[in-house]
C-alpha cells in the first residue's frame, strides 16, 4: 500500500514551525484567560454570589450546622440560636424591634445582617477536634459567631430618641467608618416575623419591611448645603470669603421663588452666617452662580447617581443638574430640594468625610468573625475609600456647621461638655397631596478629635432645630454618659 | 472521625493533583530518559493515590461495599490501561497516556459522586471504548491509504450532519442524538474526527485560492448544518478548527482575518434569527435578569464555583447537583466546587498539557497531512475544553459541550478516546520515521551503500510490510549497529527481518522496535 509521494514538503530554512507556534500560543493564551477568569471570579465575585439573594447554596448546610449568633460590638448577642431538648432550633432577637432592620430576620427569606453573613452564619470554623467531639456527641456544630460594629446601648438609646417618629438614625466614628447605630422606624419583631409576615408584605403604605437607613431615600432639605458651600468655595477659592447677601427672606427667578423658612428675614450676612442660619434665598442665589456641570460633577464625586461602598443593600441616591437645567432647578438644588434625593446613611457619609478631614472611610457592620469555640476567623479592618476633599476644606466646613451650634439652627447642642458642629435640615416633601417636612440632622461631636457621627431623620417632624436636633442631643448625651 | 478525615482528604486531593499538574510541565525541563521514565512513574503513582483518596471519601460517604467493588474495578482498568499502552506502544506519549488516564479517573470519581448508577453505565463504556482506541494506532500507522480519502471524509461527515439535523431526536431543542437498541448516539462527536481528517486532505496542498475556496466551502457547510440543528457548541469546534487548519496550511493570516470577520458576522445574524442564541447570551450577560428560565443553570453553576472556593467544600459536602445537566455540560462547576478552583485551575492545566503534546506532535510530523491531523484535532480538543469550562465560569456565553474524559456522556468519552489514540498514533508513525531518517543519513555518509529503492527514497512508504529490508541487505547486520545489540547472534543469522519471517501481517515493525529498546537510549529519543 504504498503511496505516491506525498509531499513532505518542509518549508526551507528555520521557523517550519511559526504557525504552530501562533497556533499554541493563541490557545495557550485562552487557557490562561480560563484561569485567570476562575481566580477573577473566587477573588472578587465570590462573596458577591455567595450572598446573592438567589443561592440557595447554604441552606443546604442549615442542616448540618446550626446557626451561628451575632453579637454587638458591646458583647450583647442580637441574634441566637437556642435549640431545645428536642432538638428544635429557634431563632431569638433579644433586642426585638430595635435592631429589626439591621439585623433582620432569617425565615421567610433573609435579610439585614442575616442575610449579609448568611455563609458566615453557616460555616463552622471551629476546631477539627472540636468538630469531631460534636459528630461523635451526634450534635449539629455551631456556625460561626459574627461581631459587629453596632453598640447595643447606642442603638437602645437611639431607638428610644427617634420614638414615634418614622425616620431613620445612623451613626459611624468618622475615623474608622464603623457603623454604630442603625435604626429604622417604622419596626417589626423579628422574633416574630412569621405570625407578621401576612400583615408585612400586604402593608403598602408604611413599608415596615425596608430599612429607611440605607434603602429610604429623602429630600436631603438643608443638609445639602455641606455641598453646596463646597462647590462655590471650589469655584470661587478667592472670593468666597467676600461673599455677602442682604435676605429679604425671597428671593424670585423666572417664575420661581425660593422663601426662607417661615419667611424669616435674615438681612445681610456672609457665607457662613447664611449656612449657620441656613438662608434659603442666599443659597438659591449661590445655586444660580454655580456652573451646574460642575455642581453635578462634585455631587457625582460623592457618590451621587453611584453605589456606596459597602456591601449593604442600599439605595442609589440622586442629583440631577446640567447645563440645561433652569434657573429654577438650579436654586431648589442647592437648598437640597428639586430633585436631589438622599439616603440617610449616605448623608452619614458625607458628614463623615467633613469629620475625616475629608477622608471618606468605607463603611461597615462587621468588626470580625470568630468561630464559636473562640478561633479568630477573619478581621475587617478600617479601609479608606478616597480623599474627597482637603484638609482646608474640611476645615472650613467644619468651622461653618460649627457656628450652626453656636449661633444657628442648632443651638439646642450646644453647652454641654463636649462640642457639636452640625447641620439641620427641613425637607419639605409632597406626597398624595399632603405636603409635610422631614427633619434632618447631620453633625459630629468633639469636634478637635471627631468621635460620632450622627444622621437622624424623622419624617414629617417639622423644622431641623424643632425634631432632630433633640433626638441627636439625646444620642450623643448616651454615646458620652455611658 | 469521618469528618476529620473529609477535610484532610480534600487538602490531600489537591496537593496530589497539584504534584501531578506540576509534572506535566516539569517533564521539559528532564534531559535523560531515565528522568522522565521516572516521573511518568511518580505521575503514575500521584494518579493512583488521588484515585484511592476520593474513593475513600466516597466510600465513607456512601458506605456501601459495592462502592469499593467498583474502586477495585476502576483501579485494575486503569493500571491495564497503563501497562498494555506501554507495553503494545513503547513508542508512545507517556506524558499523553497519563493525562488521558488522569482526566478519565477525574471523571470516574465526579460522576461517582454525582449518580452511581450513571457511573457505572460510563466506566462499561469507557472500558469498551478503551478497547477500540487501543486498535487505533496500529491502524493509523498501516493504513496509509487513509491519507486520501477526504472525499470520502467530506461525504460521510455531511452525511451524518443532515441525517442528524433531518431525523435526531431533540434534546432540549438542539438535535443531537440517536437511539440505537438503548443506547443514545451522538454523531457529531464522531464526525468531529470525520471532518478533521476531511479539511486537512483538502487543505493539505491548498496553494491556491480555487482550494481553499472549495475547502471553506464545504467546511461552511458542516457549520451550517449544525446550526440548523442548533448544536451550537459543535458549529464553533467545527469553526474554529477549520480557521486553525487553514491557517496552519496556507500560513495566511488574512485568511483567518476574513474568517473571524465572517464568523463574527454570522454570529451576529444568529444572534438576530435565532432566540434561543439570544437566551443564551443574555443569561451570559446578566444571569440573574432573567434567573427562572435563561440564567438559572448559569447562576447555580457560578454559585457552585463560590461555594467552593480555592480550596473546595470536600467531596459530597457541596450541592453540584443543583445545576441542571451538571455531569455532562458543568462537570467543572461541580469539580469546582467540591475540589476546590485550584483543583479546577489544575485540571485546566492538565487539558493545556495534553493540547501542548498535540502540538508538539504535529510539529514533529514531516507529512503535511498527518501535521494538520494532528493540530486539527489538538484545535478541536482544546476549543471543546475551552467552550465547556469558559462557559461555566461565565467567560463566554455556554454552547453546552462536554468537558472531554471527565464528563458524562458515552460519544463523547469514546471519540476523545479515539482522538488521543490517533495522535498517539501519528506520533509513533513519525518516530517510526525519524528511525528511517537516521539511517538515510548513515547511508548518505557512507557511499558503499546503493539508494534506496528506485527513483529514490520514499518518506511515506515505510512500513512493517517493506519487504525489501531483508532482500537488498538494508538489515540490520553488525556492521550498522555493532554486534552486541543486533547481530546474528541474537536474531539469528541475519534472516529474521527477511521475507520469509515477515509475512507482511503488518506487525513486524512493532515487534522488532520492541527488541530494539536499547538502542532507544540514543539520541533519538529527543520527543517523548
Amino acid at each position: 500500500m504504498r503511496l505516491e509521494n506525498e509531499t513532505s514538503d518542509v518549508p526551507e530554512g528555520g521557523g517550519r514551525n511559526t504557525e504552530l507556534g501562533i497556533v499554541t500560543y493563541t490557545f495557550f493564551f485562552l487557557f490562561l484567560l480560563m484561569i485567570g477568569y476562575l481566580v477573577y471570579l473566587n477573588v472578587w465575585k465570590a462573596e458577591d454570589l455567595n450572598s446573592s439573594a438567589y443561592n440557595t447554596k447554604q441552606d443546604v448546610n442549615e442542616d448540618k450546622y446550626i446557626r451561628g449568633s451575632i453579637v454587638s460590638s458591646d458583647g450583647q448577642i442580637l441574634a441566637e440560636t437556642q435549640v431545645d431538648a428536642d432538638g428544635t432550633e429557634r431563632r431569638v432577637y433579644p433586642y426585638a424591634n430595635a435592631f429589626s432592620h439591621v439585623v433582620g430576620y432569617s425565615s421567610n427569606g433573609k435579610s439585614g445582617l442575616e442575610a449579609l453573613c448568611n455563609n458566615d452564619l453557616l460555616t463552622s470554623n471551629a476546631s477539627i477536634l472540636t468538630q469531631i467531639r460534636d459528630e461523635n456527641n451526634h450534635e449539629k456544630s455551631r456556625g460561626d459567631t459574627v461581631a459587629v460594629t453596632l453598640d447595643a446601648g447606642l442603638q437602645t438609646a437611639a431607638y428610644q430618641a427617634l420614638g414615634d417618629y418614622n425616620g431613620a438614625v445612623v451613626a459611624m466614628e468618622p475615623d474608622t467608618g464603623k457603623i454604630l447605630v442603625m435604626v429604622s422606624k417604622p419596626d417589626f419583631d423579628p422574633n416574630h416575623i412569621e405570625e407578621l409576615w401576612e400583615s408585612l408584605i400586604t402593608d403598602s403604605t408604611s413599608s415596615v419591611l425596608l430599612n429607611r437607613a440605607t434603602q429610604g431615600l429623602y429630600p436631603p432639605g438643608s443638609t445639602f448645603k455641606i455641598l453646596t458651600t463646597l462647590a462655590y468655595i471650589r469655584q470661587e477659592p478667592l472670593d468666597y470669603r467676600n461673599f455677602s447677601f442682604d435676605c429679604t427672606s425671597e428671593l424670585s427667578m423666572d417664575d420661581v421663588t425660593i422663601h426662607c423658612y417661615n419667611n424669616t428675614v435674615h438681612g445681610q450676612e456672609d457665607l457662613k452666617s447664611a449656612f449657620a442660619h441656613s438662608c434659603n434665598t442666599a443659597f438659591a442665589q449661590i445655586g444660580l452662580d454655580l456652573d451646574g456641570e460642575n455642581f453635578s460633577d462634585l455631587a457625582e464625586e460623592f457618590l451621587f447617581n453611584d453605589s456606596l461602598p459597602t456591601q449593604l443593600q442600599h439605595s442609589t441616591s440622586r442629583f440631577v443638574l446640567n447645563g440645561q437645567s433652569s434657573y429654577g432647578e438650579h436654586m431648589t438644588t442647592a437648598i437640597g430640594q428639586g430633585d436631589t434625593l438622599v439616603t440617610p446613611l449616605h448623608m452619614a457619609l458625607l458628614t463623615s468625610t467633613v469629620a475625616n478631614g475629608g477622608i471618606m472611610m468605607r463603611p461597615y457592620l462587621v468588626d470580625h468573625i470568630e468561630a464559636y469555640d473562640g478561633n479568630s476567623v477573619s478581621e475587617n479592618t478600617p479601609s479608606r475609600y478616597k480623599r474627597l476633599m482637603t484638609t482646608e476644606e474640611a476645615q472650613i466646613l467644619t468651622e461653618y456647621m460649627q457656628e450652626t451650634v453656636n449661633s444657628g439652627t442648632a443651638t439646642a447642642l450646644g453647652g454641654y461638655g463636649y462640642t457639636v458642629a452640625g447641620k439641620t435640615g427641613s425637607a419639605e416633601y409632597v406626597s398624595d397631596g399632603y405636603e409635610g417636612t422631614h427633619s434632618w440632622f447631620v453633625g459630629f461631636s468633639n469636634v478637635q478629635d471627631p468621635d460620632l457621627v450622627l444622621a437622624v431623620i424623622a419624617e414629617d417632624g417639622g423644622t431641623g432645630s424643632e425634631t432632630a436636633v433633640p433626638i441627636a442631643a439625646q444620642i450623643f448625651a448616651a454615646y458620652y454618659n455611658s | 472521625m469521618t469528618n476529620l478525615i473529609i477535610q484532610v482528604s480534600k487538602y490531600l486531593i489537591i496537593i496530589l493533583m497539584a504534584l501531578y499538574t506540576f509534572q506535566c510541565f516539569t517533564v521539559f525541563r528532564k534531559r535523560s530518559d531515565e528522568d522522565r521514565d521516572f516521573l511518568f512513574l511518580r505521575q503514575n503513582v500521584l494518579m493512583f493515590f488521588l484515585h484511592f483518596v476520593a474513593f475513600t471519601v466516597l466510600y465513607l460517604e456512601m458506605g456501601e461495599v459495592t462502592v469499593l467493588l467498583f474502586y477495585a474495578a476502576q483501579a485494575v482498568y486503569l493500571a491495564v490501561v497503563l501497562i498494555l499502552y506501554t507495553k503494545l506502544y513503547p513508542k508512545a506519549s507517556r506524558l499523553l497516556i497519563n493525562n488521558m488516564c488522569m482526566l478519565i479517573t477525574v471523571g470516574f470519581i465526579m460522576i461517582t459522586r454525582l449518580s452511581y448508577d450513571q457511573s457505572v453505565k460510563q466506566f462499561q463504556i469507557i472500558a469498551a471504548s478503551t478497547v477500540v482506541a487501543l486498535i487505533i494506532p496500529v491502524l493509523i500507522r498501516k493504513l496509509r491509504f487513509i491519507t486520501k480519502m477526504y472525499w470520502f471524509y467530506t461525504l460521510v461527515g455531511i452525511g451524518l450532519l443532515a441525517l442528524v439535523a433531518i431525523a435526531a431526536q431533540s434534546t432540549n431543542g438542539a438535535k443531537l442524538s440517536f437511539r440505537l437498541g438503548g443506547i443514545s448516539l451522538q454523531p457529531s462527536e464522531f464526525v468531529k474526527i470525520i471532518y478533521v481528517f476531511a479539511i486537512a486532505g483538502l487543505l493539505k496542498n491548498a496553494r491556491d485560492f480555487r482550494r481553499v475556496a472549495i475547502a471553506t466551502g464545504l467546511a461552511a457547510l458542516h457549520v451550517l448544518i449544525l446550526v440548523v440543528s442548533k448544536d451550537l457548541g459543535s458549529a464553533v469546534i467545527f469553526f474554529v478548527t477549520y480557521l486553525v487548519v487553514l491557517f496552519v496550511a496556507t500560513r495566511n493570516p488574512f485568511y483567518v482575518l476574513a474568517g473571524i470577520l465572517a464568523g463574527s458576522g454570522a454570529a451576529t445574524g444568529a444572534y438576530f434569527l435565532f432566540s434561543h442564541i439570544r437566551v443564551r447570551v443574555q443569561a451570559w450577560k446578566d444571569p440573574f435578569a432573567d434567573y427562572q428560565v435563561g440564567g438559572y443553570q448559569i447562576s447555580q453553576s457560578l454559585f457552585s464555583i463560590a461555594a467552593g472556593s480555592w480550596f473546595g467544600t470536600g467531596l459530597y459536602q457541596g450541592s453540584p447537583e443543583a445545576i441542571p445537566y451538571v455531569e455532562q455540560d458543568f462537570m467543572f462547576s461541580a469539580i469546582a466546587e467540591e475540589l476546590g478552583s485550584i483543583f479546577g485551575i489544575c485540571l485546566i492545566l492538565v487539558c493545556m498539557s495534553c493540547f501542548i503534546m498535540f502540538v508538539n506532535i504535529a510539529m514533529q510530523l514531516t507529512n503535511r497531512f498527518y501535521r494538520l491531523v494532528a493540530v486539527g484535532l489538538g484545535a478541536t480538543y482544546a476549543t471543546q475544553v475551552f467552550l465547556t469550562i469558559g462557559g461555566g465560569i461565565k467567560l463566554i456565553p455556554m454552547t453546552g459541550v462536554t468537558l472531554p474524559l471527565v464528563s458524562y456522556g458515552g460519544s463523547s468519552a469514546l471519540s476523545t478516546l479515539i482522538m488521543f489514540s490517533i495522535v498517539q498514533g501519528l506520533y509513533m508513525l513519525q518516530r517510526d520515521e525519524e528511525k528511517k531518517n537516521e539511517r538515510k543519513t548513515f547511508y548518505q555518509e557512507d557511499r558503499s551503500y546503493p539508494p534506496y529503492g528506485p527513483g529514490g527514497y520514499v518518506p511515506d512508504g515505510w512500513s512493517g510490510r517493506d519487504q525489501s529490508y531483508g532482500r537488498t541487505g538494508y538489515g540490520y547486520g553488525p556492521e550498522e549497529y555493532g554486534p552486541e545489540n543486533y547481530g546474528p547472534q541474537e536474531y539469528g543469522s541475519g534472516g529474521y527481518y527477511g521475507p520469509q519471517d515477515d509475512p507482511g501481517d503488518g506487525y513486524g515493525d512493532e515487534y522488532y522496535y520492541d527488541q530494539e529498546e536499547p538502542y532507544e537510549e540514543g539520541p533519538d529519543r529527543r520527543y517523548w
